[in-house]
């Protein structure tokens, strides 16, 4: 597969030598301390499920079963508009399908669910927002450790899929919150 | 009295034609058989030869290939970026949010080529000519340049969300698993607060008669299959041309020479 040669790109070649000192760097660490575990030149079959993943993705279950009731306790003590309560509807309905897929994919090994409860952020939507946002980043964090955590690739493909939707939900919370989209998106 | 064997009791011919003929075929079917059982070139006459073909060298997918594949991939949007920029198709906000979200690629493609052993240095070349090439045409020619480059942003921030969130089911290794979907988190920030920002609250959630990637959040789980994105010059019959946008496979994945 080839590629095109090096194409000049003055306008972000000028920004490299910051980017690489403020963050460049730091991801290059963390992505070479991944790399440096892993030999990159060969490739070992992964398990496809691990029985040891179950401890982790019952903690993973669990923080969904808090969002769950969160939003729920939003949706019913909040006062919303149509607009604001359709979003936090159906947010509620997105991690209430996360419980789903993890239940249905530990079956009888699922941790029961212990009723969690919530109460609703006081203040107004946007108020309201900026804490929502807070908890997507919060369970973004946890669910990325779960990924480094779990061996099976079913279990990691999963959390993988819930992260890319939570990490929107964080975003366009936050900008809805009145933050800045350029300090959301950063 | 002895019968003899040309004779039957009523005297007819044992040999008759019949029996002939058919002792003729027997010794014919046994000829065939032979030949089949042959050796040697007796081939049928046909028009022209088959060349002989080389078998293509199976591609090993490991976990350096799909970094350097994430690499490239990461380039090939800077590209876009710099190319809608520098054209002028983008407008306040989202020129400044291309910016911001140029800057953050750079450092994924940086970060991504420092950690890979054998790195490559430049956009797929695939990606480019499938996609950014022809998107940017559509929107040199469009007559709502602006939305166009916004739209276009937003299939590729999806694009590379969706490319992370694929490669982690074949990363061998957890924690680079854990690495690729970090950054892939960053690009789906990216496409929700971009469509966020610009839309705001009415862009959230999918619209009935809306395209559902101008949505923050187009599904519960991470998509993973095509991206359509319309985008150009409507034509006299009101149509609009569409590109579909996958994550890079087997076919275009930078693999190791």
């Amino acid at each position: 597969m080839t590629t095109h040669p090096d194409r000049p790109a003055p306008l972000f070649d000028r920004r490299r030598a910051i980017i690489a000192a403020l963050t460049g760097g730091a991801l290059a660490a963390s992505v070479g301390r991944a790399v440096a575990a892993d030999d990159t030149t060969t490739t070992t079959a992964s398990p496809r499920r691990e029985a040891g993943d179950v401890a982790v993705l019952n903690g993973a279950l669990a923080l969904e079963r808090d969002m769950v009731a969160l939003y729920l306790a939003v949706y019913t003590g909040a006062t919303l508009s149509a607009d604001e309560s359709a979003i936090v509807l159906t947010v509620h309905d997105h991690h209430k399908a996360y419980v789903d897929a993890l239940v249905g994919y530990m079956g009888p090994e699922a941790a029961p669910d212990r009723a969690a409860s919530a109460s609703a952020p006081a203040g107004n939507f946007a108020a309201i927002a900026a804490q929502l946002a807070t908890a997507e980043q919060r369970a973004v964090t946890s669910h990325l450790a779960s990924i480094a955590a779990v061996r099976g690739v079913e279990a990691a493909a999963l959390l993988a899929s819930i992260v890319s939707v939570e990490a929107r939900h964080q975003s366009a919370m936050a900008i809805l919150a009145g933050q800045p989209a350029s300090s959301v998106t950063a | 009295m002895t019968p003899t064997p040309a004779t039957n009791p009523a005297g007819r011919d044992l040999i008759s034609r019949r029996s002939a003929l058919a002792g003729v075929a027997t010794i014919g079917a046994g000829a065939l058989l032979a030949a089949c059982g042959e050796t040697g070139d007796h081939s049928l006459a046909r028009i022209g030869e088959a060349p002989t073909t080389t078998a293509l060298s199976a591609g090993q997918v490991t976990d350096e290939v799909l970094l350097r594949t994430a690499t490239a991939l990461e380039y090939a949007v800077v590209d876009a970026y710099e190319r809608m920029l520098k054209s002028g198709y983008m407008t306040a906000p989202v020129a400044a949010l291309a910016e911001s979200f140029g800057d953050d690629h750079l450092a994924h493609a940086e970060a991504l080529r420092g950690a890979t052993p054998t790195p490559v240095t430049g956009p797929s070349a695939r990606i480019t000519t499938l996609y950014v090439d022809p998107a940017i045409a559509l929107i040199e020619a469009s007559d709502q340049q602006d939305v166009d480059a916004m739209v276009f942003a937003v299939a590729l921030e999806t694009l590379a969300a969706s490319t992370y969130q694929a490669f982690v089911a074949s990363l061998s290794q957890p924690a680079l698993r854990a690495e690729a979907m970090r950054i892939g988190a960053h690009e789906a920030r990216h496409a929700s607060g971009l469509v966020v920002a610009v839309g705001g609250i009415a862009s959230v959630l999918p619209a009935d008669d809306a395209d559902p990637l101008m949505a923050a959040f187009p599904s519960a789980f991470g998509p993973l299959g095509n991206i359509e994105v319309t985008l150009g010059p409507t034509s006299d019959t009101g149509g609009r041309e569409s590109l579909i946008l996958e994550t890079p496979s087997l076919n275009s994945f930078e693999y190791l020479d």
